[in-house]
């Protein structure tokens, strides 16, 4: 092999490449000693996975598995308010138990609110993140529900069944069905008039003392599906999820990298985008095309409770202890603001607090029920400033930390 | 002409005439064929048909190629499945000119679908494949000729491994020029975002997510594309430069989800290899006793000369392909801004854009906007990819016009907030929100209608503290 013995000589040329390399990837000791020492020993991939680290551990301790709990306890009491309801013999303790059970779906349904950003893992849809299994639909399906499909399992009672769950839609269970089996104020139905519930007078030959019964019984087999799902959620994060997810990059078996737990949370924060912004406020506000009104209040989530406006402050809560790492008053949290922080975008950090202060604030500015106050200017405020936060996220924040946006890693990039 | 100029044009024709050994070509073929196949067998097996061509409700159009339109996801299928079939063909050589006539044409058919597709790599493996038609690299090794479909060959003139050469050093020289600015050789951006991120990367992590790696590899990623296909050309500093582009292209590879990029640039770059390389080498191994025939002599003192039409239009080639990627000098503004001759001009990974839109419409005459989320109309991964292009955004923003128009039965006036973070910048504004883009046409002059890059610098990465 002539050539290769002829070119095995080093040259100038050859000697400059491989000085380039050892350059290049051996980096020299004056800028690693620092560094190195400070690593404590068996973590890999230096200060920046060291961060983001950190932030896992606090976003698993100080924000899913607080905010899983809470959605568990609400449900559990949830579940034993409506139960109770449905109980109730007397129209008397029928009232009053239906408020009860009224109170505590405001309160579950805050909880589930806050846990609505919180879609990643198990709860989590199976397609966009790893170990999803839907159990977010399950408990709450919205922007899909069918209050018309609610009313008429109320006539066909087929909740009764043992095999209600597994041969219904979503849109027949959750925390949907439910707003509407407990705050359904007439008796009236949602279904057009050539649906046989109309049309063969189904819904009429119930009575309004059937719909009651019913829809109190319907009720209390929905809450308790709504508290075991959610029980089964906080089981899962703390049997095995919370521990892939504070293990990313180290021994996790979901997350081969941190970076990778970092993008699945990023992916879950577009609730922010899609539903919170677009849906919750820019459609009923009359700003997409969605609405071709002025306004469209119909398009409001909470179409029984008029939980529309609490519901969005608790979606902003929850945003907001995302960003901290855990209560905005915890020192010790670790969020996306310190990761910026790290990243010396101190400035980003601050905007991005500031704007979702602001938005708090924003809510509490407009009067509630959200559905009468559209048009005022703080509602419009308000929804100028989810979008400031909308393109924050998309633009400096994703670039800054490289997250990837949801389905980027179809295909290939260069 | 005078007499000198003609002695040394005769000297060049009979130079680019001269018969090289094909070996280094067959193997190309060979290697070329079986990376394709499984580069296309990748976005049938993970299931990529149905999330680019299904899921978009919109695809971009290249202009002058609206026609190309993607098929129905069975369709896609098939057209994958056939261009993949085309590249095993090229692979063992077997009905080879049809094949890689067949392979061409679908692969840049699926290039075509979608703007947001676009890859420098897969339009470097347009160019390749489209001046591997030209060249009878089944003469040696090949299923053609074991079947004696064609005659062996053993040589081919000079002017393709030079024209073949030519490409792939384009590719290195202008991926140097596109880093030749103060963001990647000052601020170390977008590398720096983006080293952030990989520190857990298997061997290199801990070293990338060093303070000054960002910097360090910058500088050296600039030098590498710029001198790397000189010391490939240079038969002394071949092997090592070589070992550096194996060494380099598995780092990015092992770095970075760049897919094929890595492999295609390793192969493709053999063709700074003597053409006889490999019959050199086999004959060392003792696969195949030597022949002086074909092993040892590259060129022979009297050839025929390639036809002077044949070598005009090499030459018409490459003068194209030199001139291309210059024409972002021509247009003002910052290129990693506008995107102004970006494409097609070998600006490799050199910025990182994150990107928000809204198309504001109204009715001629009226007053209320209504927003349009260009996420109605794309997947994330569409909309990522295009809010930093601004010929992207005018496709898209005279679509939904042309929809809305038709919808409300009279003329509408499209406006753009679009919103793009330029290498970890915080967010400016990159089209002129005020301007009606309906009835704009794509010109080429966006500057009527976007507005200047920033001047700030990019973020400006480390403060010196652990968390």
């Amino acid at each position: 092999m002539v050539y290769l013995t002829k070119c095995s000589n080093p040259t100038r040329s050859s000697l400059f490449y491989t000085a380039l390399f050892a350059w290049a990837f051996s980096l020299g000791s004056s800028c690693s000693d620092t560094q190195k020492e400070e690593e404590p020993p068996g973590v890999d991939g230096g200060v920046q996975a060291l961060a983001r680290q950190a932030f896992l551990l606090s976003q698993v301790d100080n924000v899913f598995l607080p905010t899983y709990e809470r959605l568990a306890d609400a449900t559990k009491s949830l579940q034993i308010a409506v139960e109770a309801y449905a109980s109730a013999s007397s129209s008397d303790n029928q009232t009053t138990s239906q408020k009860d059970a009224q109170d505590a779906f405001i309160t579950a349904s805050a909880a589930i609110q806050e846990a609505e950003l919180l879609q990643l893992g198990p709860y989590g849809d199976n397609v966009t993140f790893f170990g999803g299994t839907d159990l977010r639909n399950r408990i709450y399906s919205w922007p899909v529900v069918n209050t018309c499909k609610v009313d008429e399992e109320t006539v066909d009672a087929a909740y009764s069944e043992t095999d209600f769950f597994t041969n219904s839609l979503v849109t027949a269970y959750g925390l949907d069905a439910l707003e509407r089996l407990l705050f359904s104020s007439d008796f009236s139905n949602t279904c057009p008039n050539q649906h046989s519930l109309n049309s063969q007078g189904r819904w009429d030959a119930l009575g309004e003392a059937g719909i009651i019964k019913n829809r109190a019984e319907y009720a209390a087999v929905v809450a308790a599906k709504i508290a075991e799902d959610s029980e089964t959620l906080l089981n899962e994060w703390k049997m095995g999820f919370g521990e892939q997810l504070r293990t990313a990059g180290t021994s996790s078996d979901v997350y081969s990298t941190s970076q990778d737990a970092l993008d699945q949370i990023f992916a879950s924060m577009f609730y922010f985008e899609i539903s919170l912004k677009d849906s919750k406020l820019g459609e009923p506000l009359g700003i997409t095309a969605l609405c071709s009104q002025k306004v469209c209040p119909d398009a409001l989530e909470s179409q029984f409770a008029q939980q529309s406006l609490e519901w969005i402050q608790a979606n902003l809560k929850s945003f907001e202890r995302l960003l901290h790492g855990g209560e905005p008053d915890d020192e010790q949290a670790v969020g996306f603001l310190e990761l910026l922080e790290e990243m010396n975008a101190n400035e980003l950090a601050e905007e991005l607090a500031q704007l979702t202060s602001n938005a708090i604030q924003a809510t509490a500015a407009v009067s509630s029920p959200l559905a009468e106050n559209l048009e005022r200017p703080e509602t419009e405020e308000l929804y100028q400033i989810l979008r400031d936060i909308g393109t924050l996220l998309k633009t400096q924040l994703s670039s800054t930390l490289a997250l990837d946006v949801p389905e980027a890693a179809a295909g290939d990039n260069d | 002409m005078s007499s000198q100029t003609t002695q040394l044009t005769s000297r060049l024709h009979h130079k680019l005439s001269a018969p090289k050994c094909l070996a280094a070509l067959a193997v190309l073929r060979t290697l070329f064929g079986a990376m394709m196949v499984f580069s296309l067998c990748r976005f049938m097996a993970n299931g990529w048909i149905e999330r680019l061509y299904a899921e978009p409700r919109f695809f971009f159009k290249y202009p002058g190629f609206s026609w190309a339109s993607v098929g129905s996801t069975e369709v896609m299928y098939i057209l994958y499945s056939i261009v993949a079939l085309a590249s095993a063909a090229i692979s063992i050589g077997l009905f080879y000119r049809v094949a890689v006539i067949i392979f061409c044409l679908g692969f840049c058919y699926i290039q075509l679908l979608d703007v947001t597709l676009y890859l420098n790599h897969y339009y470097l493996v347009c160019l390749i494949s489209g001046i591997m038609i030209f060249l009878p690299l089944n003469g040696m090794w090949s299923a053609d000729v074991a079947l004696g479909l064609r005659k062996p060959r053993t040589h081919f003139p000079a002017w393709a491994t030079y024209l073949l050469r030519l490409q792939v050093g384009i590719v290195y020289f202008y991926a140097a020029i596109a880093k030749f600015q103060p963001d990647w050789l000052f601020y170390g951006q977008p590398l720096s975002i983006w080293l952030h991120a990989r520190t857990e990367t298997w061997l290199i992590g801990p070293l990338v997510g060093l303070p000054c790696a960002p910097l360090v590899m910058s500088w050296a990623g600039f030098f590498y594309d710029l001198t790397v296909w000189i010391f490939l050309l240079i038969r002394q500093t071949r092997p090592l430069a070589y070992m550096a582009v194996i060494l380099f292209h598995l780092s990015t590879g092992l770095l970075f989800n760049i897919g094929m990029f890595p492999v295609i640039m390793i192969v493709v770059t053999t063709v700074f290899f003597e053409p006889c390389w490999p019959q050199r080498w086999l004959s060392r191994g003792s696969f195949i006793p030597h022949s002086p025939a074909i092993g040892s002599s590259d060129t022979s003192t009297s050839h025929p000369l390639t036809p002077w039409p044949v070598l005009s239009v090499v030459t018409l080639y490459a003068l194209l392909q030199l001139s291309i990627p210059l024409r972002a000098i021509f247009i003002p503004g910052d290129v990693l801004w506008n995107e102004q001759g970006m494409r097609f001009a070998w600006k490799v990974m050199v910025r990182s854009k994150g990107g928000d839109i809204y198309y504001r419409i109204r009715k001629s005459g009226d007053t209320r906007d209504i927003e349009i989320s260009a996420l109605k109309y794309l997947t994330w991964r569409q909309f990522s990819d295009m809010c930093g292009q601004p010929d992207l955004i005018l496709q898209l923003g005279k679509h939904i016009g042309s929809e809305y128009e038709h919808r409300w039965g009279q003329p509408v006036e499209v406006r753009v907030d679009a919103w793009v973070s330029l290498n970890g910048r915080p967010p400016a504004r990159l089209v002129d929100p005020t301007m009606n883009i309906q009835h704009l046409t794509d010109s080429g002059n966006y500057s009527r209608w976007l507005m200047p890059a920033p001047n700030t610098p990019p973020l400006i990465m480390y403060k010196a503290s652990t968390p």
